[in-house]
């Protein structure tokens, strides 16, 4: 019997969820916290999903965007603080909300009818970590690269 | 920059690490990664392993998405358009049959890695996000001596930044000292520059 991706992939409610309009340095600290209280190992989890005011998830911050945000941050370009000196503006880092830095869904979207083979060759092409599957057009799941790992070795 | 002794809570020593010979097949392999996973404790241990050659020197990582590579050289054998390329079908066909060898999926260390003695954090977090990577190896005079993981380096960078507001705000002062001093020059010139154009006009 083939396996599906209904089979492999992780529940939405596994992951923690934000507000879209939630501020960049709360979603930060709620990635931390999970990964505090997940025994510091969280099993490639790490992303936060993003939702609007009905509850639909609108898009995932996931480790390596936040990475790139917190890099920012701490160590801002030159190009960025000659910016800042032009726009006559203070710097403020906790007025960025999550959904401007948050990955769109439309990038790492996959139908829940999708073979597992296509999802792999979808997540080495983009070279993704997770992706977001949908049923019927609703977000119902995420599938990681370690939940394709056990598949592959049925495969080989 | 990062101190040796900084690096060393971030990296996962080469003691640690699990290696597999590079001509071992992926199957050898993939039995080795959950060994790995449990390694410390159920599910603390590092989702990566160590290829070596046949003199135990460490020439490649083998990560999860490496391995993922091997199923998508099982199903190019069947695919008509690799069918039609005698060579690139030939090569696809042996690793078929004799198994998908380590070396044929690892990304070899020399590609990204980070000299332990000029480890800087900025660098390997802009390595991680400009090259969508998850592990890099620290190298000392040429050798493996462990790898780095994105996830640490993010939590390192993140509590690295709870000590931002001072910076901050050191910043903004800065800024706002410019500004003001910009101003305060603008309006000594303007009072000088008027000042002569009363002189010259009596």
């Amino acid at each position: 019997m083939k396996t599906t991706l209904s089979q492999i992939m992780i529940p939405l409610d596994h992951y923690p969820m934000v507000s879209e309009e939630e501020s960049l340095e709360n979603t930060l600290n709620i990635l931390t916290e999970e990964f505090k209280t997940r025994d510091h190992r969280w099993h490639n989890y790490e992303a936060v999903l993003t939702t609007n005011s009905k509850g639909e998830v609108t898009g995932m911050l996931t480790l390596r965007s936040a990475l790139r945000v917190t890099r920012k941050i701490i160590f801002p370009s030159l190009f960025h603080r000659l910016m800042v000196l032009s726009k006559h503006e203070p710097t403020n880092w906790s007025t960025p909300k999550v959904k401007q830095f948050s990955n769109p869904l439309k990038s790492r979207l996959i139908d829940i009818s999708v073979e597992v083979d296509d999802a792999i060759s979808y997540v080495l092409k983009h070279n993704l970590n997770s992706l977001l599957v949908s049923n019927n057009q609703k977000i119902v799941g995420v599938i990681r690269t370690i939940d394709l790992f056990w598949y592959i070795e049925d495969v080989l | 920059m990062t101190l040796p002794h900084q690096l060393n809570s971030l990296m996962i020593p080469m003691d640690h690490l699990l290696t597999i010979n590079e001509y071992d097949s992926v199957r050898k392999a993939l039995k080795l990664m959950r060994e790995s996973f449990h390694q410390e404790s159920a599910w603390q241990g590092p989702h990566v392993l160590v290829a070596i050659d046949n003199h135990q020197k460490p020439v490649g990582l083998l990560t999860l998405k490496t391995l993922l590579k091997s199923t998508i050289i099982k199903k190019s054998v069947q695919d008509p358009y690799f069918k039609s390329e005698y060579v690139s079908w030939h090569y696809l066909k042996k690793c078929h049959d004799q198994g998908i060898s380590v070396r044929e999926v690892m990304r070899p260390i020399s590609v990204f890695s980070i000299s332990y003695h000029n480890f800087d954090i900025n660098t390997a977090a802009e390595i991680f996000t400009r090259n969508g990577i998850n592990y890099i190896p620290i190298l000392d005079n040429d050798q493996l001596i462990g790898v780095i993981d994105k996830s640490k380096i993010f939590y390192k960078l993140h509590s690295l930044s709870n000590s931002l507001p001072k910076c901050v705000t050191t910043f903004d002062s800065l800024v706002r000292n410019y500004k003001s001093l910009k101003c305060s020059i603008s309006i000594l010139f303007s009072s000088i520059f008027q000042f002569d154009s009363k002189k010259a006009s009596r």
